[in-house]
């Protein structure tokens, strides 16, 4: 019999690992598509390592909030196959709250006038 | 890229590894590509920002896995709580007791000589003809020795004394009479002060004295304020010269003042070579050995005797080292205590390394499904390394914790039974190599099930089986033998305390009674004092007789050569003799044999009387009766005047229990007055309960008395055995120990294998094996491991009950009741540490059993 999944107890996460569940929100991806897309986003602030984010990759993995899929080969590295990683239900779920946590805070900061109205971009 | 793969494999772990090593390398190169794409510096700073994510992130994988680990070790702790509680206990219990006891072993027998470059110091002493035990050399002989002895670097004396303490609460306490050079030979420096000048240390020297750094604490605040302070020792001011550290025991640990010898060199016991009264220690030469040593004492000796061939007839020197001289009882068990505290050690961990097999083939199973799943060897192997190492952790704090309980009870039982120069501590290379012992033990079996790179594990299960089995035999064997030998020194101790020590021990209480030194002149003054004590003692409600007497039973006393008017030569008989008030054997129930009692005629100014004991009339005349009326004297022919024996009493064992009833002789206190003897009473209840009684009439009649070594007659013949007792408590400390072991094993190997055979005796009950056929089939199971390693124990019980038998009395090593005893506990042990197994063998529903597989 499992517990039953609370997605706070995973609260809050640290920035590589809400990057790395947020890289997987829009699809599979492998490792390297992983590091590679982060760091565009976050204009290279956040930077993984292989060593990084294998240790993510594998803690998330025995706690159920991605899986892995089956290897196949990446178009882009000629044929070389590679391990896909697909968020789950929990991933998704934990993801979510750590946005909506965040979300809190920005609005709490904001009441208290500590930044002054939302960026548009 | 091979560096990289090189430093992944040093970095994390190999299940890690197993998962995404392959993959991490790869999106590496990836990286790489990528990042040439753009420049050196950019391929650099890559270089540079996994180097240090690798030496981050490994480390973190591996507390990853511990805490995995840890966590499987919980669920396994939760489902098996009893099994891990007894192997957790075993190791406690086998750490414990290993280290207590080899620590008092230690301090006792291995270093019993605390001092710097101890083997060059020996002890000399004379052996008699008379006496088993070596006697004391003469203060002239002690100095012809000092002066002349060739082989020996220095040499330095000592004696015991009582000294009365003056100051605002005087007291008595322990001294010792020193020559100036012992703290030099011995090697022992002083805490603050200086050692006694060759001019203290002789005739005439100014009164000084040295302290022990607990009374200098206790009387002036500190060691460095006590020197230089005068301080009353039996009446005279005397100056402390010097503080001798509180870890400084010599000669035991309860003298607190040491004065110089050679003062006291003008009185009569000092000055005569037939007394006896130095205990000699003494540092041999670079380069000579005891051997050499000793024949020059020996050519000195006979010298000495060709001198004078009256002196000392027939004695003969003896050197042997301090070491010997202070542990002399107690060679004999040395070694079998060793050997048992290794024993100890080695059931310790065969008990422990049992357990975790046994539970390790329950878990053959879950290890298979496991490793097909896809687990590593490497990883398994880890996993119950971790469960273990929290047995051996939880196991080594407990036994640490109770290694210290245990010695320090067993310090505060056996403190007079200790020897006396070193007081034990926890040693802290006993207790490393006790923890070191179990805890690979504890991994090496802990971890089989999984790595399977022992013997133990390989092999079709009959023969692991069959190895469980030897182990168990070899256990029970271990535990046997010393049972055996805990069991007969018992019984010889027990043997020991009902001997008849020719007067009655029971309901009697006594303390030494000293007056001061100035106000009792006259010859009948001391005697008078006495006289009133005994009467008002005896007047007190619960008292049913008193008396005074000095020494008192169960101390050796004062020795001296027997003279007997019309024998020329008494062949060397010695006695004891001792000054008594009337009414001693009455009080102390020893029978009137012959003649009559001391009474009030037997004054200062009548006739000089004796009494002497029923051995002494034996060896002088054909009967008690006969000795009466004949003239002896006890000591130096020259100075002693004659004394009638007009009394012959009963035989007393003086000394100890276990030695014979030597000659004795008693004088009346009123004809030879000494300021300091044992007041006794026997009472009709409890004798310790009415000393305060008796402490407060005798300080109401001489507030300057020192009332000192108050106890009951019981305790006093308890401190005679004291030593047996020792080895016996320490040995019954073993035997239980291991047969709390021993028992544990059994329980938790035969709960083991019922468990794991569940099936078995399914099917053995399904096809008609009643509940009894099953329980007795698990004892048999139990039983026949254990009878053989029974045979065995009992064989090498007996052989170290032989090798003890010095410490025997009246129980010989091959005492039937004692190996018939044994059996039978044995038998009962298994019995009862199987039944539990054997009944939920018998309860088992075949139905459920067969389904279950």
């Amino acid at each position: 019999m499992t517990a039953r999944f609370h997605a706070d107890d995973y609260l809050p996460l640290t920035a590589p690992m809400f990057e790395v569940l947020l890289a997987l929100a829009d699809g599979d991806k492998h490792g390297y598509a992983i590091i590679k897309e982060v760091r565009w986003r976050t204009d290279g602030r956040v930077r993984l390592s292989a060593g990084t984010l294998y240790g993510l990759l594998k803690r998330f993995i025995d706690e159920g909030l991605i899986a892995e899929c089956d290897e196949r080969p990446d178009p882009a590295l000629d044929d070389e196959r590679r391990r896909y990683y697909r968020l789950t239900a929990n991933g998704r779920a934990v993801a979510v709250a750590e946005t909506h946590r965040m979300e809190a805070a920005v609005f709490q900061a904001r009441s208290k006038q500590l930044i002054k109205k939302p960026r548009t971009t | 890229m091979r560096f990289l793969q090189r430093l992944l494999r040093i970095a994390f772990p190999e299940e890690f590894r197993a998962g995404y090593e392959r993959e991490m390398l790869r999106t590496f190169s990836a990286q790489q590509r990528d990042a040439s794409l753009e420049g050196r510096a950019a391929v650099l700073r890559l270089w540079l920002e996994t180097l240090a994510d690798v030496f981050r992130s490994g480390p973190r994988q591996h507390v990853e896995q511990l805490r995995h680990d840890l966590g499987y070790a919980r669920r396994a702790f939760r489902r098996r709580p009893g099994f891990y509680a007894i192997a957790a206990s075993v190791l406690a219990i086998g750490i414990a007791a290993t280290t207590a006891i080899f620590s008092i072993v230690d301090a006792g027998l291995l270093r019993p000589v605390p001092f710097e470059d101890a083997n060059r110091l020996v002890a000399i002493r004379e052996l008699t003809p008379q006496d088993a035990q070596p006697w004391e050399l003469s203060y002239p002989s002690f100095k012809d020795l000092q002066a002349n002895a060739t082989t020996l670097e220095s040499v330095a004396a000592y004696m015991r004394n009582g000294v009365r303490l003056g100051g605002r609460e005087p007291r008595s306490t322990e001294a010792a009479l020193i020559s100036a050079n012992l703290w030099p030979t011995l090697r022992v420096r002083l805490m603050a002060g200086r050692n006694f000048s060759v001019e203290e240390d002789a005739p005439g020297g100014a009164p000084v004295v040295m302290i022990s750094n607990r009374l200098a604490t206790e009387r002036f605040g500190s060691a460095g304020q006590a020197v230089g302070q005068a301080v009353a020792i039996d009446g005279s001011a005397s100056t402390i010269v010097g503080i001798v550290a509180d870890s400084t025991t010599f000669p035991d640990r309860n003298v607190d003042v040491w004065m110089p010898m050679g003062p006291f060199g003008t009185q009569s016991f000092m000055r005569y070579r037939s007394v006896h009264v130095a205990l000699v220690v003494a540092r041999l030469r670079q380069g000579a050995t005891i051997e050499t040593a000793r024949a020059e004492l020996e050519a000195w000796m006979d010298a000495q005797q060709a001198r004078d061939p009256k002196g000392d007839p027939g004695h003969r020197i003896l050197v042997r080292s301090l070491a010997a001289q202070v542990t002399a009882t107690s060679r004999a068990i040395v070694a079998a205590l060793l050997g048992a505290v290794a024993l100890l050690l080695a059931v310790t961990c065969s008990s422990v390394g049992m357990l975790l097999l046994t539970r390790g083939s329950g878990r053959a199973t879950e290890v298979a499904i496991r490793l097909s799943l896809g687990a590593s060897r490497a990883r398994l192997t880890r996993q119950f390394l971790t469960e273990t190492a929290c047995v051996a952790l939880i196991g080594t704090v407990l036994g640490i914790a109770g290694a210290y309980a245990l010695l320090a009870y067993l310090v505060s039982g056996l403190a007079a039974s200790l020897p006396p120069l070193v007081l034990p501590t926890i040693n802290g290379a006993a207790l490393a190599a006790a923890l070191g012992a179990a805890a690979v033990a504890t991994m090496l079996c802990g971890v089989a099930p999984a790595a399977a790179a022992l013997s133990f594990v390989r092999g079709p299960a009959p023969a692991v089986e069959r190895r469980r089995h030897r182990l168990l035999t070899a256990q029970v064997a271990v535990s046997c033998a010393l049972v055996v030998l805990a069991v007969i020194l018992g019984r010889s101790l027990d043997r020991l305390f009902r001997v008849d020590p020719g007067f009655r021990t029971d309901r009697m209480v006594m303390m030494q009674v000293s007056l001061p030194p100035t106000g009792y002149n006259g010859p009948d003054a001391m005697p008078r004092f006495f006289e009133t004590v005994v009467a008002r003692v005896r007047a007190l409600p619960g008292v049913t007789a008193a008396t005074a007497g000095a020494p008192p039973p169960f101390t050796s006393g004062s020795i001296g050569n027997v003279h007997v008017e019309g024998f020329s030569d008494t062949g060397g008989a010695v006695a004891t003799y001792r000054r008594i008030q009337p009414g001693y054997f009455g009080t102390l129930g020893i029978p009137l044999i012959a003649g009559r009692d001391f009474n009030t005629n037997d004054g200062a100014a009548g006739e000089l009387v004796v009494l002497i004991n029923h051995g002494l009339a034996r060896r002088f005349w054909p009967s008690a009766d006969a000795a009466l009326g004949n003239r002896i004297k006890i000591g130096v022919a020259e100075r002693e005047p004659w004394l009638r024996i007009v009394g012959v009493v009963g035989d007393v064992r003086n000394r100890t229990l276990e030695e014979a009833p030597e000659l004795a002789a008693y004088q009346p206190h009123t004809q030879r007055p000494w300021n300091g003897l044992y007041v006794m009473a026997r009472t009709d209840g409890d004798a310790a309960a009415i000393a305060p009684t008796i402490q407060r009439l005798i300080r109401e009649l001489e507030p300057e008395a020192v009332i000192s070594r108050t106890q009951t007659m019981d305790e006093r013949l308890a401190a005679t055995v004291a030593s047996r007792r020792f080895y016996t408590v320490i040995v019954g400390a073993f035997a239980a120990a291991t047969l709390l072991l021993v028992a544990l094993a059994i329980y938790g190997a035969m709960s083991y294998s019922v468990n794991s055979r569940f099936r078995e005796f399914g099917v053995r009950a399904a096809i008609g094996a009643s509940a009894g056929t099953l329980k007795r089939f698990v004892l048999g199971e139990a039983l026949r491991p254990a009878a053989t390693g029974l045979a065995v124990g009992l064989a090498g019980g007996a052989m170290a009950s032989f090798a003890a038998r010095a410490l025997l009395y009246e129980v010989g090593p091959f005492d039937t009741t004692s190996y018939a005893a044994v059996t039978a506990l044995f038998l009962a042990l298994v019995a009862l540490a199987s039944w539990r197994p054997a009944s939920r063998a018998a309860r088992i529903d075949p139905t459920v059993a067969l389904r279950e597989e």
